[in-house]
């Protein structure tokens, strides 16, 4: 097996040991095999995947095509991912890996070392259990060693941007060791594999920040006594930061709830930012008194007085109140410069409902009216942003003509087929995925 | 739900009927209380999903297929019984979405199911989630219309064992293949179900996907058997994909021109025909795309068949289906290899 063909082939199948030690005296050989390795390992880890997943994809990849045990440890925010394996056995991975108290300390003095170590093991003695319990814990590693009988262990720190933060720790079966040759060029793979987990976790940290944000700005599940069927849908114009402007949010107890639906202006975590501004005060109002035209009155003031920027505090939204009777839904609407909601009736009938305030954000006086429609079992309301009506197509926008379409003849159908009716159009309509607004979509309905 | 005693045949077929009653009534709270109930009485829950689910959507599709229901009234049918899959699959401990771990939580590998970008059948994806939960396994279900962006987040917020890529209609193969291509450059391996593939799975190796799965039944034996780890796709090449690259993108421009050459013809479809004409012409050009990618005329040829039922229900007379083909081999004149598929597909 060529060093080029060692490198790439699938990670999952296992050389046998005679094979293992040609593969990497054939890596190591000569300069020019060695550039090669180094090379495809350099295409083999710019793909970027979840830490943890990288991190075991560099076991496996270390104990096919150079070493008989390898342990990646990295430190992170949530602390050690950790997986590692012999040849021959399963992997320990990531997932079942518990690094023991003891361990971790010894792990992270190692860190704050950051120099590439070697540890002559001591024979069959307590110490050297010991020595290995430092850098395995209690895992399966700990037997699976021995059967190696090697005499080292290689410590080699994981450093990228200047900080050390993980470790990757080796063994060649005996009588195989680690001389300065291979020990300069181990490091070399090692700080390729350290600079892409560096930017698996960088990037793995900032969409958790992005993701917590977007969790935030979307509606919990309803309780399911509530007798409100809701569904909701929305999709964010830069996927790759998980979160835009559009925001929808449903409060308040079981037969007296405030729905609300708002598109703050511009896109990704500023638009966001403005999002979960609004829906707080929107929420804050509504614990002083549900009415929809105070708390929109209320929240305007406050994003007023918030922003100098006219401009990053603008937002259109719709705020509604849901109040529960017998057998009928009191929707009580206020409009703040947003798209006009529908009302789609079991009978087929569809008509908009709302008045036109202002935009929220743009006058610290802007005074709202409300208005109200009452749903019938079976009638459903649709809330949505412009990025529903203003989905660009080849010719022209989607457009509320088209959203009159879609609905007509969904008379009488669950909410998740409304909003997911809809959602498809738009897709099918839109000719550039790419180019899309914020989109939000919720409808409500009240169950027969 | 544990008791492995299937239902008696009777009563499947009393579920079904009365499923059957409550998806055409667009009542979906019934329609769960149905399989609720046979699932208390003993039913297996890969038996209500196939016998009695799946058999209800065959149907729906059936009805639509022979201009019996509108699309609208499909579509709320297949809401329905989405609402009922999504339900079963909350009772069996699975959650849709891929919200990452919370800080402090170490993160299980996970399967995640996906549709191909543009594919809005959600209801097979729903079932495989549904039955590979039931079986143990961590599962993600990303949706419908699954962007390569959304996917290449999710691989990023989930240690992902597995990507499943579900695609219903033919004309998707394009969109299957950027998702092959997403997660296999992270090594991950791929199996891809649903009516878009040949039982062969000739197209799923063309597509470079690792495994398929043919049903709900056999995919968690199929998972089982993956590799932990695979290596890239090696890039499509040749004239067939490079046609695909080009024409995919075209799609609904070529669609709308052959429907303009159509209305010029003096016996052009009218009405209600022609708006079906018009929404199906870009799924023929959908096809004609994913034979191209896997060098195959069936994929063509198979939805020449299928069009020709849609059309011949809502009055179209069995020379439509050739002048709607004609009329999109005229727009493909700068497509010479698409031709040449066409033309051995329609011989």
């Amino acid at each position: 097996m060529s060093s080029r063909e060692s490198v790439s082939a699938d990670l999952s199948t296992r050389l046998d040991d005679d094979a293992l030690t040609a593969a990497a005296e054939g890596v190591v050989a000569t300069a020019e095999a060695r550039a090669t390795y180094l090379n495809d390992l350099t295409s083999a880890v710019s793909a970027l995947s979840h830490p943890a997943r990288g991190v075991e994809t560099f076991v496996a990849g270390l104990v096919d095509d150079l070493v008989d045990l390898a342990q990646v440890a990295v430190r992170t925010h949530q602390g050690w991912l950790v997986a590692g394996q012999v040849h021959g056995h399963r992997m320990v991975d990531v997932h079942t890996y518990e690094v023991g108290r003891n361990q971790g300390r010894v792990m992270k003095s190692l860190l704050q070392q950051r120099q590439t170590e070697t540890w002559l093991l001591p024979p069959d003695t307590p110490q050297r259990a010991e020595v290995l319990g430092h850098l395995f814990g209690t895992t399966e590693l700990l037997h699976e060693v021995e059967s190696l009988h090697a005499a080292t262990l290689l410590i080699v720190p994981m450093v990228a941007r200047g900080r050390c933060f993980g470790l990757v720790v080796m063994a060649r079966r005996a009588p195989l060791g680690f001389d300065d040759g291979y020990i300069a060029f181990l490091e070399q793979v090692v700080g390729r594999i350290a600079v892409s987990l560096d930017a698996c976790c960088v990037v793995s940290d900032n969409r958790h920040v992005a993701s917590t944000l977007r969790r935030s700005l979307l509606p919990r599940a309803l309780p399911s006594s509530s007798r409100l069927d809701l569904a909701s849908y929305s999709r964010v114009a830069q996927e790759d930061i998980t979160v835009g402007g559009d925001f929808i949010d449903l409060h308040g107890s079981g037969d007296d709830q405030t729905l609300l639906i708002g598109d703050a202006v511009g896109k990704g975590v500023a638009a966001a930012i403005a999002a979960k501004r609004i829906r707080s005060a929107v929420r804050t109002g509504s614990m002083v008194d549900r009415d929809p035209a105070f708390v929109m009155r209320l929240t305007n003031q406050v994003i007023v007085s918030e922003d100098d920027d006219v401009v990053e505090s603008l937002a259109t939204a719709v705020c509604a109140r849901l109040q529960r009777e017998d057998d009928a839904l009191r929707v009580t609407l206020v409009n703040a410069g947003h798209p006009l909601p529908i009302v789609l009736r079991t009978d087929g009938t569809v008509q908009t409902v709302g008045g036109h305030g202002p935009a929220l954000g743009i006058f610290d006086d802007a005074d709202y009216e409300s208005q109200t429609v009452v749903l019938g079992p079976g009638d459903l309301l649709l809330l949505y942003t412009d990025g529903v009506t203003e989905a660009r197509g080849e010719r022209d926008l989607f457009g509320e003509v088209r959203l009159r379409d879609v609905l007509t003849g969904l008379a009488g159908a669950p909410a998740s087929a409304l909003v997911e009716a809809v959602a498809m159009s738009i897709s099918q309509f839109a000719s550039d995925s790419e180019d899309r607004d914020d989109t939000a979509i919720v409808a409500v309905r009240l169950l027969p | 739900m544990t008791t492995a005693e299937a239902l008696p045949t009777g009563r499947v077929a009393e579920a079904l009927d009365d499923y059957w009653d409550a998806v055409s009534a667009n009542d979906a709270e019934r329609a769960l209380q149905v399989v609720g109930a046979a699932l208390d009485d003993g039913a297996r829950l890969s038996a209500v999903l196939d016998d009695v689910v799946a058999a209800c959507q065959r149907r729906v599709g059936g009805l639509w297929l022979d201009g019996e229901w509108s699309v609208a009234r499909e579509h709320a049918a297949t809401a329905v019984s989405e609402y009922v899959v999504r339900a079963l699959l909350a009772r069996v401990g699975g959650e849709a979405g891929h919200e990452p771990a919370e800080p402090g939580e170490r993160p299980s590998p996970a399967l995640l199911v996906a549709c191909a970008e543009r594919e809005w059948h959600a209801l097979p994806a729903l079932v495989v989630c549904t039955l590979l939960t039931e079986a143990g396994h961590r599962v993600r279900f990303l949706g419908g219309d699954v962007s390569t962006r959304t996917l290449q987040g999710a691989l990023l917020d989930v240690p992902t064992q597995a990507v499943l890529i579900s695609a219903s209609l033919a004309s998707s193969l394009l969109f299957v293949r950027r998702h092959v291509e997403t997660a296999s450059h992270s090594g991950i391996p791929t199996v891809v179900g649903g009516h878009g593939f040949d039982p062969a799975g000739r197209r799923a190796r063309a597509l470079g996907a690792t495994a398929q799965a043919s049903g709900g039944a056999d995919v968690a034996g199929v998972v089982a058997g993956l590799p932990a780890r695979v290596r890239p796709v090696e890039p499509l090449t040749g004239p067939g994909p490079s046609e695909a690259a080009l024409l995919a993108p075209r799609t609904t421009a070529v669609a709308r021109g052959a429907m303009s050459r159509l209305a010029e013809r003096p016996d052009a479809p009218e009405g209600h025909l022609a708006d079906v004409l018009a929404d199906q012409l870009p799924v023929v050009v959908g096809c004609v795309v994913s034979g191209l990618l896997v060098d195959e005329p069936d994929v063509v040829r198979e939805t020449g068949g299928w069009l020709g039922r849609v059309l011949d229900s809502r009055g179209g007379g069995p020379e439509l289906v050739d002048l709607a083909l004609a009329a999109v081999r005229d727009e493909l004149h700068d497509f010479p290899t698409a031709v040449t598929l066409l033309d051995a597909a329609t011989a």
